[in-house]
């Protein structure tokens, strides 16, 4: 290349600018080494495939050739085909969006905001099993017996439309349609048609007339009865995705009744601070601090 | 010796996964797509560890990946897109150079596009990873003669493609 920069660019011959241009070449970036070796160490170890005896031959003609390269593609699609089926499948509504999915039977699942479920792909029909962290709404098909396992409690059900609520400590359950079954470590209930239990101590026990239907989150209204205000902000925060800066121990003492919608940050604060005697600001944007009225 | 252990295929990991990559990125274009197919190579690789000799391993590794390839997106269209690091010339500081210069890639980028795989795959592998032709030769089990014909014929598509004036 040395010979070729002491002329303007323009007045090189082809073969030089070709000779420039691809030795400034190089392949972008990609994955590095280490994240590649690792995703595929990850493969080795969960795989489950037995051993397949396949014969390589070391010879060059074309059939031998050919016959190992069609064992290899089968092999291969064998491989993915299990791995993939082992695959648990995650869906995720993250903070400020509700998600609704249908799974591989037909049933139904909103996700609130930061919501998880996870479950295995795997002939789905034949195990109806999904571990849900957070918040939601099943609308069940019939057919094998269907279970929500969270870290509290699980619920199994046949065909029925049930809501999950399972966060920090709370869980509760509210069923909407068909019969479902709640079990925790200590306690189980079986709830039929507009009844609701919720978990308290190590008991579950029968909600009370509801403030609004327990699935009015579907529709993005909150409500709540003689809340904590801590509770009602952790579902601003997530509703929204803003946070709180943390509140005094005079506030925390304070109970919310009512709802806000998730249309709108300004008039939810509103309708939160309102009837408590409270104004908030926003710092930044997202930090909301609150505070007593003057 | 036939078979090898997991030690020995994290070696030939480590020896080898930039190189196949980069050959599978000459023919896709697609570096994603690349790396997906190496994954796959090296998984391959680990099922069929007990019949591997490690004598043979380079041209296996690159016969492998190449399958691979053809089985997964011989159809689809190639975009290349390199990477071009020019800071190392001496002209790079003038705005006109830059301009002249980018505007010669890009017909370059457009030019390795249309040129026949085979023979882009050959080239860049020359001209990217510095490798002789002999090396070449040896990776893809081809004679030194074939890889020099094909490096000959892209240096002449280039050439042709390039000295049109626009």
């Amino acid at each position: 290349m040395k010979e070729t920069i002491n002329k303007p660019f323009g007045e090189l011959d082809i073969e030089q600018k070709i000779q420039i241009c691809t030795s400034a070449l190089s392949v972008p970036q990609g994955i590095s080494k280490e994240e590649a070796f690792k995703r595929l160490s990850e493969k080795i170890d969960t795989e489950t495939v037995s051993q397949p005896s396949l014969r390589i031959s070391k010879g060059k003609h074309a059939i031998s050739r050919f016959f190992y390269s069609a064992a290899a593609i089968v092999v291969i699609l064998i491989a993915c085909g299990v791995i993939m089926s082992m695959l648990t499948k995650t869906v995720t509504a993250p903070r400020g969006s509700h998600i609704e999915y249908t799974l591989a039977d037909g049933s139904t699942v909103n996700l609130n905001s930061d919501s998880q479920i996870k479950f295995k792909k795997y002939r789905f029909n034949k195990n109806r099993t999904i571990k849900l962290e957070g918040e939601a709404y099943f609308y069940i098909t019939s057919g094998k017996t269907f279970t929500v396992n969270t870290y509290m409690g699980s619920i199994t059900v046949l065909g029925t439309a049930f809501n999950v609520y399972a966060r920090d400590n709370n869980f509760s359950v509210n069923c909407l349609r068909g019969k479902v079954r709640v079990d925790t470590k200590d306690s189980s209930a079986i709830l039929t048609k507009d009844q609701g239990v919720e978990l308290s101590g190590n008991v579950l026990k029968e909600i009370k007339e509801e403030n609004g239907s327990p699935i009015s989150w579907i529709e993005g209204e909150f409500f709540f009865e003689n809340a904590p205000l801590k509770k009602v902000i952790v579902e601003v925060e997530r509703q929204f995705n803003v946070t709180f800066a943390e509140i005094n121990n005079q506030l925390a003492n304070k109970n919310f009744t009512g709802s806000f919608s998730n249309q709108s940050l300004d008039i939810a604060l509103d309708i939160i601070c309102t009837p408590l005697g409270l104004e908030y600001e926003t710092n930044n944007g997202h930090n909301i601090v609150l505070k007593e009225r003057d | 010796m036939i078979g090898i252990n997991r030690a020995e295929f994290n070696k030939i990991f480590d020896d080898w996964y930039i190189h196949i990559r980069n050959f599978i990125y000459y023919k896709t274009g697609d570096i994603e797509k690349a790396e997906d197919i190496t994954q796959d190579t090296f998984l391959k690789l680990w099922e069929i560890r007990q019949q591997i000799d490690q004598k043979t391993i380079k041209s296996l590794l690159y016969t492998m990946a190449n399958n691979m390839y053809l089985n997964e997106v011989a159809h689809s269209k190639v975009v290349l897109k390199f990477e071009s690091d020019y800071s190392m010339n001496p002209y790079s500081s003038s705005p006109e150079y830059e301009m002249e210069v980018k505007e010669f890639d890009n017909r370059l980028q457009s030019a390795l596009n249309k040129m026949d795989e085979k023979n882009r795959t050959v080239y860049l592998m020359s001209r990217i990873d510095d490798l002789t032709y002999q090396e070449i030769a040896q990776r893809l089990g081809l004679t030194v003669k074939a890889i020099e014909k094909r490096i000959s014929k892209a240096k002449a598509f280039l050439k042709e493609e390039l000295s049109v004036d626009i």
